[in-house]
């Protein structure tokens, strides 16, 4: 939760609730500049949709995101409260790695399939924890094997 | 059963005719026993389960590819109470009471006594939904056919204002996810023009975004990622005991409680068949309701048998509701029916008002596959007790790359593009962001997929009344019932908000 002071009124700020409702309106917003052309009976349905959605986002942003003055009128808080963001952190830094590794496969996977889904096994499981390098590569590779069997083998997906 | 045959004899006839064909029985036996062994893994939901395994059965004929989902949905939902029994990790959010007496009793070295009971009241509830479904599915069906497009946009909109209501979550910020569904949806060519809206030069995207690259990422990709940061789950070996005798005992003491146990399975029915309210709310309200009556509350939490009972029958019971709305009306009752619904349009079946003239012989055969699947499922969990305890054990560092790469793999499939698999990624963030935010996120979920009939019946009921929104509105007796019962969740839940406030 921030803190902030303006002329004497204070507002807190939950950064957590802020997120979604934000990313929301970031898509409204590029929905209604790609859609601001189109005939009426386009968005017939997908204009009063658009905008419900956008006062939405604002009603959660007021109500969740943003409190006015809380506890009445305390303008004597101190500024030391003002020390910035303090939303849950990851309790790990394996999910940040994990959603890392993912991008550099999807990288890897255009380039070549099975290559990078064995590194990606392998990568991942150690980043997790697996130190036995046996296992990884075992792993690695009994997984990629099967895969590349069922889904580019058997169902003839063009990965 | 005699009043049903003679309500549908040759559907149902043919339907048990399909069931008995080799390849079936065989899709509904390998199904019950996948649903189990990937439900009994921590953290692997049978919507998991479901949205990974539906292309793998691609190739298969649509008869024996469906059965087998549904088996495996059965499977898996009823699974989730193992590893809550025997680790006190539930394998699904439906599971998560059970953890509260089950594990209890595993520490006292009675797990094997808990998992028979669970196996009991999970198989009888499941054959009871099912019953149910076979009992309501057609009359409901039948009733929806006289739905029209306002109704239908109606009934979609009231499928988004129960889901705060039946979560107990904030009723804006449920209404923010649903109305952001409903405009993913619009993405893509408009019915009226084929005019492309929000494509972003993508020409993939004229055909829309397809809702099982969304479920894959809210369902799949963003639970790996919470498991990845949860890290692994610490488990001890605890003293069980492989008494064939708590087996029977675990029986008797389902036997011994007839009303526990249908309580809860009515409640789960019930609870189940609400659009996007699943066994994750049907069990606590059914433990939550055994304590209120039983005799000995005090025992609720320390390994009280009425308090798995109760969250068990109501955890199963759920299958068979939940497909309620999915098949007669094409709204799905949680997310694991929202998996199977996608797997359903895969395969040619359109759930929805009027399916049983439609596809009779299919869906009766895929009730009656749920009906032998939960038999199967007192087969198994009373003959596989002991050996459950592995599976619950495997370690999260294997699951997460395995089923990452398969909801890569998956994504890609849908469309065999990788634009698709860049919008699981994204709709995994979104998931994350909606999990720590404390969104239902089966409400973006069934607004993405009740969007395109939503916009149809708006579109339709608009101009057949002529852009006048009183007539629109009050287009007929059903479409003022459902303003009526849309108004009445919106009431009742502000009102429920501002008292937990």
């Amino acid at each position: 939760m921030t803190t902030l002071s303006f002329r004497g009124h204070i507002f807190k700020i939950n950064a957590k609730e802020l997120i979604f409702p934000f990313l929301v309106l970031i898509f409204c917003g590029a929905y209604y500049v790609d859609t601001r052309g189109l005939p009426d009976r386009s968005v017939l349905y997908a204009e009063p949709i658009l905008y419900t959605t956008v006062l939405f986002a604002l009603a959660v942003i007021f109500d969740f995101g943003v409190q006015f003055n809380p506890n009445g009128t305390d303008q004597g808080e101190s500024v030391s409260s003002m020390t910035g963001v303090t939303t849950d952190k990851w309790r790990s830094k394996n999910a940040l790695y994990v959603i890392l590794l993912t991008s550099a496969y999807l990288v890897g996977m255009r380039i070549q399939f099975t290559l990078a889904t064995f590194l990606f096994l392998g990568g991942t499981l150690y980043t997790l924890g697996e130190q036995n390098r046996q296992v990884l590569i075992l792993y690695s590779t009994v997984l990629t094997a099967i895969i590349y069997a069922v889904f580019v083998f058997w169902l003839r997906i063009p990965l | 059963m005699t009043a049903v045959l003679l309500l549908f004899p040759g559907a149902l006839g043919t339907g048990l005719g399909l069931l008995l064909q080799p390849p079936v029985i065989a899709a509904i036996f390998i199904g019950v026993a996948i649903g189990i062994i990937f439900g009994a893994i921590p953290g692997f939901s049978a919507t998991m389960t479901l949205i990974l395994f539906t292309p793998v059965t691609i190739p298969f004929d649509p008869s024996v590819a469906l059965v087998f989902l549904v088996s495996a949905y059965g499977g898996a939902v009823y699974a989730g109470s193992i590893p809550a029994i025997l680790i006190n990790t539930p394998g699904a959010p439906g599971s998560v009471v059970t953890c509260w007496d089950g594990y209890e009793l595993t520490k006292s070295g009675r797990a094997t006594y808990a998992l028979a009971v669970s196996a009991v009241v999970s198989g009888l509830a499941g054959i009871i939904a099912a019953v149910a479904l076979l009992a309501t599915g057609p009359i409901l069906a039948d009733f929806a056919l006289g739905f029209g497009p306002v109704e239908l946009f109606l009934l979609a909109i009231f499928a988004l204002t129960i889901i705060p209501a039946a979560k107990g979550q904030s009723l804006l910020k449920g209404l923010l996810g649903g109305t952001f569904g409903l405009l993913v949806a619009t993405v893509g060519s408009d019915p009226q023009l084929a005019q492309p809206r929000a494509i972003f030069d993508q020409p993939l995207l004229r055909s829309g975004i397809d809702f099982v690259v969304v479920l894959i990422g809210l369902f799949v990709f963003a639970e790996m990622i919470f498991l990845a940061a949860r890290g692994e789950i610490l488990t001890t070996d605890t003293d069980r005991s492989d008494d064939r005798a708590q087996v029977f005992e675990g029986i008797r003491a389902v036997i011994a409680r007839p009303v526990e146990f249908l309580r809860g399975t009515f409640i789960g029915i019930f609870i189940g068949s609400l659009p996007g309210a699943g066994a994750d709310v049907a069990n606590f309200v059914a433990y939550n309701e055994a304590k209120r009556w039983a005799s000995n509350p005090a025992e609720f939490g320390k390994g009280a048998i009425e308090g798995i009972i109760a969250a068990d029958s109501s955890n199963n019971a759920t299958q068979g509701g939940a497909l309620i709305p999915t098949l007669t009306v094409g709204i799905p009752g949680s997310g694991s029916t929202a998996a199977l619904l996608s797997a359903f349009a895969i395969h040619g079946l359109n759930p929805g008002p009027g399916l049983f003239q439609r596809s009779g012989v299919l869906v009766y055969a895929l009730i009656f596959s749920l009906f032998l699947g939960n038999i199967l499922i007192l087969v198994y969990g009373l003959s596989g007790a002991q050996y459950f305890g592995k599976i619950s054990r495997i370690p999260i560092r294997y699951i997460i790359p395995t089923v990452i790469v398969l909801a890569i793999v998956g994504a890609f499939a849908v469309r065999n593009s990788y634009l698709d698999i860049f919008i699981m990624l994204l709709f995994g963030l979104v998931g994350i962001i909606l999990v720590i935010s404390d969104y239902p996120m089966v409400s973006v979920v069934i607004g993405v997929i009740v969007g395109g009939f939503a916009e149809e019946g708006f579109v339709q009921g608009w101009t057949i009344n002529q852009g006048d929104a009183v007539q629109f509105l009050a287009a007929s007796n059903i479409s003022i019932i459902l303003l009526i019962l849309i108004v009445l969740s919106l009431v009742i839940t502000a009102v429920r908000n501002r008292q937990s406030e």
